[in-house]
């Protein structure tokens, strides 16, 4: 019998954000309100990438309807002035196309604060750290149990000084020498995390990513960005610091490469193939690999 | 009235010898009073771009990894600027902003700020655009 499978690849980052006064700068006052979607709230890290939605649907009843999700929801605040944020937090994991499924929801108050070292002459930051503190409850369905979950996630972001250690900064140099074939960029997060419920375990974490950039030259002259084509490196390794767990702890490591076209300033049309083996705890994630090639719209609105 | 076009530095200096010779031919006082007028905010706004634009280089030397800064250098591309310090509440708008502050002070001391706003450099793709930014809203600001 033949089967048709209709399959719904979405991803997306989208934010909006609406001032209380029309001045959004300067003002000590100054609040925003903000609405953004991503992958996953953990930290600024997860938060940037965009959110996952994928949804099989067999026409076919001895075939059941399958997901790949990986997606927040944040609606909060956030003061210019004092770079304090706060917000509510609704994040769905669920995959049910890997061998060991996954499905979990999440709920909880989001906690934002930039610590920034800054110049004393122009106000600019030559160094910031950005946390995110999380309290969420956790609803794992596969499992069938419930669990709060505290997480801290902290960058280290240098804005001055050699670019190999500045994070978010592509090097070498654009358009000499190597610059014009290859530049490498890095982003990170430390955190630790804490896992209620039967578990009871204090959890250190540490995320790194590594991006490639092939011809960047000829990515800034055709999209006026360096990834056109791109090759991007995760790891994300997680130890117990103080309780045991019988979760899988394997670190999860990813590679991912794609082409990513840009339509205008900021929406983009990304087909990427990412590769992915580990486990992660917090998302109901038990070790395993799988590949996954996914279409990523980011719209800004 | 106010008449907006652009024109590059070079031009400029043409147009400014064209009416400072427009206005040594001319018999009429009212006429090379006018134009001399018309030089000197021209000379003004040749100044302020020049100012804001050296200014603005000298303020994002640590910041870059030491690229060329041209007119159409594409900041976010080509001049090692951290992603975090262009996206930052605290990065490249607080430059901006204090060099528009600057000049606010010095040639409108009345006036207050029209700040730039980070969905205007959102817009923003070349360093001219960065200069022309902070110009625009120094000549907003009353």
């Amino acid at each position: 019998m033949k089967v048709r499978i209709n399959i719904l690849v979405i991803s997306l980052i989208c934010t909006f954000s609406a001032s209380s006064q029309n001045t959004l700068f300067h003002s000590n006052d100054s609040l925003r309100i903000n609405l953004s979607i991503g992958k996953a709230s953990d930290n600024q890290f997860t938060k940037s990438e965009g959110a996952e939605i994928i949804g099989t649907f067999p026409e076919n009843d001895s075939i059941s309807n399958s997901w790949l999700t990986n997606a927040y929801l944040e609606f909060g605040m956030v003061s210019d002035s004092t770079h304090w944020s706060i917000g509510l937090v609704g994040e769905i994991h669920r995959n049910t196309l890997v061998e060991k499924k996954q499905h979990v929801e999440q709920l909880g108050v989001k906690l934002g604060k930039i610590i920034a070292f800054k110049d004393k002459k122009t106000g600019a930051s030559n160094f910031e750290i950005p946390i995110t503190i999380g309290l969420k409850q956790s609803k794992d369905f596969v499992k069938n149990t419930t669990a709060f979950q505290g997480t801290l996630g902290m960058s280290f972001n240098k804005f001055k000084g050699t670019p190999l250690l500045k994070t978010q900064t592509a090097f070498p140099k654009f358009n000499s020498g190597f610059g014009r074939i290859l530049q490498f960029s890095h982003n990170h997060n430390i955190g630790l995390s804490y896992l209620g419920g039967n578990e009871n375990v204090y959890l250190g974490q540490f995320d790194f990513e590594i991006n490639t950039y092939f011809l960047p030259t000829l990515s800034d002259k055709l999209i006026n960005k360096k990834d056109l084509f791109k090759l991007q490196f995760k790891y994300s390794g997680r130890t117990e610091l103080f309780g045991k767990t019988d979760l899988d702890l394997n670190s999860l490591i990813s590679f991912q490469t794609g082409v990513n076209l840009t339509f205008n300033k900021k929406n983009s049309l990304e087909l990427v193939y990412v590769w992915n083996q580990g486990a992660n705890p917090l998302k109901g994630l038990e070790n395993q690999k799988y590949e996954s090639l996914i279409v990523k719209v980011k719209v800004f609105l | 009235m106010k008449i907006e076009f652009n024109i590059d530095k070079r031009d400029v200096k043409i147009l400014i010898k064209a009416l400072e010779f427009a206005a040594s031919k001319s018999n009429n006082q009212s006429s090379v009073n006018s134009l001399q007028n018309i030089i000197q905010e021209i000379k003004e706004d040749l100044n302020n771009g020049i100012k804001v634009s050296n200014k603005l280089k000298s303020e994002l030397k640590g910041y870059t990894d030491g690229s060329l800064i041209l007119a159409n250098t594409k900041f976010r591309t080509q001049l090692g600027l951290s992603n975090a310090f262009i996206k930052s509440d605290n990065g490249l708008i607080r430059i901006m902003n204090y060099i528009l502050k600057l000049l606010v002070k010095m040639y409108k001391p009345q006036a207050k700020p029209d700040f730039i706003k980070k969905s205007e450099i959102d817009e923003a793709k070349t360093f001219k655009d960065l200069v022309n930014l902070i110009i625009n809203n120094y000549e907003g600001s009353n």
